[in-house]
């Protein structure tokens, strides 16, 4: 494939890109989309902090699985790729 | 590329550095002198409304100026189509060599990715990189953000611009990403059929071994643990299912949150500097929007990628 050195493949490159601002960004956002949902669950019930606690550490939980699942996920269907071709 | 391998060339290109670089800090300087009494312009976070003469129906009398960025990014590929079209060729000619080269240079991109489903996913990711990638780079068109109309707001007068890259109005980003969301759950139907959904409601557990005779003690964990595996599972189908929300806020806000980074950042290098000083900016503003049209349009094709897999024992261990 490469004669001298393996050129950087534009394919790869973006897909890397790709990967990580799509994981930085999953690990963070459930985080905030708990956190406004419990907000506006809270300023319904009158019940202030405890939906919004309770919203946002099952987010900040849920973010790194969420994560985990997708990499694992994509990791494998990468490799599929890899050896049919 | 190969020009950087010669003494000759790699001298030329850095004096061209340097000389944009040495232009730059010329223009810094000129600029902190001769327009000391300029007021920074408004930057607002939300698309500026333009205020319309006439009322329109469910808009009212205003429209974001978004909204003729969109028409105008949607012109620009419209008239390109149609020409590039009209007169087709087997042998092309001029314009139609250059469009069909660039379409094919994207085309061999996505080939590579998606294999041979190809030719589903290739019209909207194609559609999704030309619209993002034309809107970004006319965003930085002169007119955009500069010409419109004064307003009183808020005591002071503004001006509203007419024209605001399309990208940097969260409304635009967050249609842009429900399309390739639900274009993901179309394309897994259409794909794989019912057994799609299986992916965001599963019940099932992995199927056990026949193991012959088991004492009652084993029988009675190994159906507890079918039962806990289901339970996971349920739960599995539900993180699978709010990921898809994350994925509408993670697409869109990464989107809007690079345009619009990049506007206010031109906007406030123009009024620091008059001069010269935004050209490595614009620069920086070409090679982001590139790279944003690339990313949203590669991560839908991973994601189209995943959602019509084969998968029968996908989430296990």
């Amino acid at each position: 494939m490469a004669k001298k050195k393996p050129g950087v493949d534009m394919k790869n490159a973006v897909w890397v890109l790709a990967m990580g601002s799509q994981l930085g960004l999953s690990i963070a956002l459930p985080v905030i989309l708990g956190l406004a949902v419990g907000y506006w669950i809270d300023t319904r019930l009158h019940t202030l902090p405890w939906i919004t606690l309770l919203l946002t550490l099952v987010g900040a939980i849920s973010g790194p699985i969420i994560a985990y699942r997708w990499v694992i996920s994509t990791i494998r269907k990468r490799f599929e790729e890899g050896e049919e071709s | 590329m190969k020009a950087l391998r010669t003494r000759k060339g790699c001298l030329g290109c850095l004096g061209i550095l340097l000389l944009t670089i040495a232009l730059s800090m010329a223009g810094l300087m000129v600029g902190g002198v001769v327009n000391r009494g300029y007021k920074m312009p408004e930057i607002s976070l939300a698309a500026e409304e333009i205020p319309l003469p006439f009322v329109l129906p469910f808009l009212g009398n205003s429209v974001p100026n978004t909204l003729p960025a969109t028409w105008l990014t949607m012109l620009v590929l419209i008239v390109v189509a149609f020409f590039a079209t009209r007169k087709m060729e087997l042998v092309p000619p001029g314009f139609q060599n250059a469009v069909e080269t660039i379409v094919e240079m994207f085309y061999n991109f996505v080939e590579g990715v998606a294999g041979e489903k190809t030719r589903v996913f290739f019209p909207l990711v194609a559609t999704f990189f030309f619209f993002i990638l034309i809107s970004n780079w006319m965003g930085i068109l002169p007119g955009y953000g500069s010409f419109g109309v004064k307003e009183i707001h808020e005591g002071h007068e503004v001006i509203i611009p007419f024209f605001r890259s399309a990208n940097a109005h969260l409304s635009t980003t967050i249609a842009l990403a429900i399309v390739s969301v639900g274009a993901t759950q179309y394309f897994g139907f259409k794909l794989l059929g019912l057994p799609f959904l299986g992916r965001y409601f599963t019940f099932k557990s992995s199927p056990r071994k026949e193991e012959g005779e088991v004492s009652g003690f084993a029988k009675l964990v190994g159906k507890l643990g079918g039962f806990m595996e289901r339970i996971g599972n349920a739960f599995a189908g539900i993180l699978e299912l709010v990921s898809e929300f994350i994925k509408i806020l993670s697409f869109s806000f990464r989107l809007f949150g690079n345009i619009f980074a990049g506007e206010v950042l031109l906007i406030v290098v123009a009024y620091l500097a008059a001069f010269l000083a935004s050209l490595p900016f614009m620069f920086l503003e070409i090679f982001v929007g590139f790279v944003q049209a690339l990313i949203f349009s590669m991560l839908s094709l991973v994601f189209f990628m995943i959602a019509t897999a084969h998968h029968g024992s996908g989430e296990s261990h």
